[in-house]
């Protein structure tokens, strides 16, 4: 158990200087807390989820993202609403919205903004795909805009014991960020409720990820 | 006595099946990976009737066993099912009762 922890905090030590963003469900299920911090040298997006209902959870989001002109931190508070899931003999699918509203903090001066969004997947044992569309206003600076989509297949159908692999290209298109596009392949692993990944850009950006639920 | 044996024969039997656990398989739709059906897992050892389960991605199963002689409703377990986001396809349960 000591063990479990001291490599538990090990990976998030190692996750979080490296300022990001990947997948994982908002909603995971009734009760969860779960912790998500994607991370890229341009963004960083950290999420922390408590599951109030299996529908719904209430959520801290801390973002960073590198604009031109500066450094942008986001600090807000989020709801998360499992709009739609489609669970089939061999696959399940997803439709989330979220919306939230927290203080921003741009060139020494710090103000408000609203953030809202959509996610949705669809996966079987073999094959995934992600949209993410989100948008920020905000009083300060340039409103931040955000496309992410997902395609992945894993090289075996792994079982609940054993650490599953994946392997996925992703898209993301921020116009206001200092790097507006980034095509990223990477490698995705889980074992259990805990979710990790790495990955380098095509520009030469590293990606590394890393979810769990409690 | 060979009708003593039988008895006897009887008597274990029936003994032992009264010991045996109760085994409950449910077969759940939406469940493809084990990020997610790790959810699962969690609602279900909340349940003090739960003695051990088992989870197949492969089958798609959840299979309980309970302590004792003890059942979970098919209400109870489509209702946690439902909290882990997931949907009952079918509930077996070994012996039957």
């Amino acid at each position: 158990m000591l063990m479990l922890r001291i490599t538990v905090v090990f990976l998030i030590s190692l996750v979080i200087p490296f300022g990001s963003i990947c997948y994982a469900h908002p909603v995971p299920y009734k009760g969860a807390v779960g912790a998500m911090t994607w991370n890229q040298s341009f963004m960083s997006d950290n999420w922390l989820t408590y599951s109030f209902r299996s529908n719904m959870a209430a959520a801290g989001r801390f973002m960073r993202m590198v604009m031109p002109d500066g450094e942008f931190r986001y600090n807000g508070a989020q709801l998360d609403y499992l709009a739609y899931r489609s669970n089939g003999v061999g696959h399940q699918a997803n439709l989330y919205l979220y919306a939230g509203a927290g203080a921003v903090h741009f060139q020494n001066n710090t103000g408000g903004a609203a953030f809202y969004g959509l996610e949705a997947d669809i996966e079987d044992r073999k094959r995934f795909a992600m949209l993410k569309v989100e948008q920020m206003n905000s009083s300060l600076g340039p409103d931040f805009s955000h496309v992410e989509g997902r395609l992945g297949i894993a090289p075996y159908e792994a079982e609940y014991n054993e650490i599953a692999s994946w392997f996925m290209v992703q898209a993301q298109w921020h116009p206001s960020l200092v790097r507006k596009f980034a095509v990223t392949p990477l490698a995705r692993f889980f074992y259990k409720s805990a979710l990790w990944e790495v990955g380098v850009s095509t520009d030469g950006d590293w990606m590394l990820n890393f979810m769990f639920h409690l | 006595m060979q009708k003593l044996r039988t008895l006897l024969v009887f008597i274990f039997f029936t003994a032992s099946f009264e010991l045996l656990a109760k085994e409950i398989t449910v077969n759940v739709n939406g469940m493809v990976c084990g990020f997610c059906a790790q959810g699962i897992e969690k609602k279900f050892k909340e349940l003090a009737q739960v003695d051990s389960l088992k989870i197949s991605i492969e089958k798609k199963t959840v299979t309980i066993l309970t302590k004792g002689k003890q059942d979970i409703s098919d209400e109870n377990i489509s209702e946690l099912l439902d909290d882990a986001g997931y949907t009952v396809a079918k509930i077996e349960r070994d012996p039957k009762p």
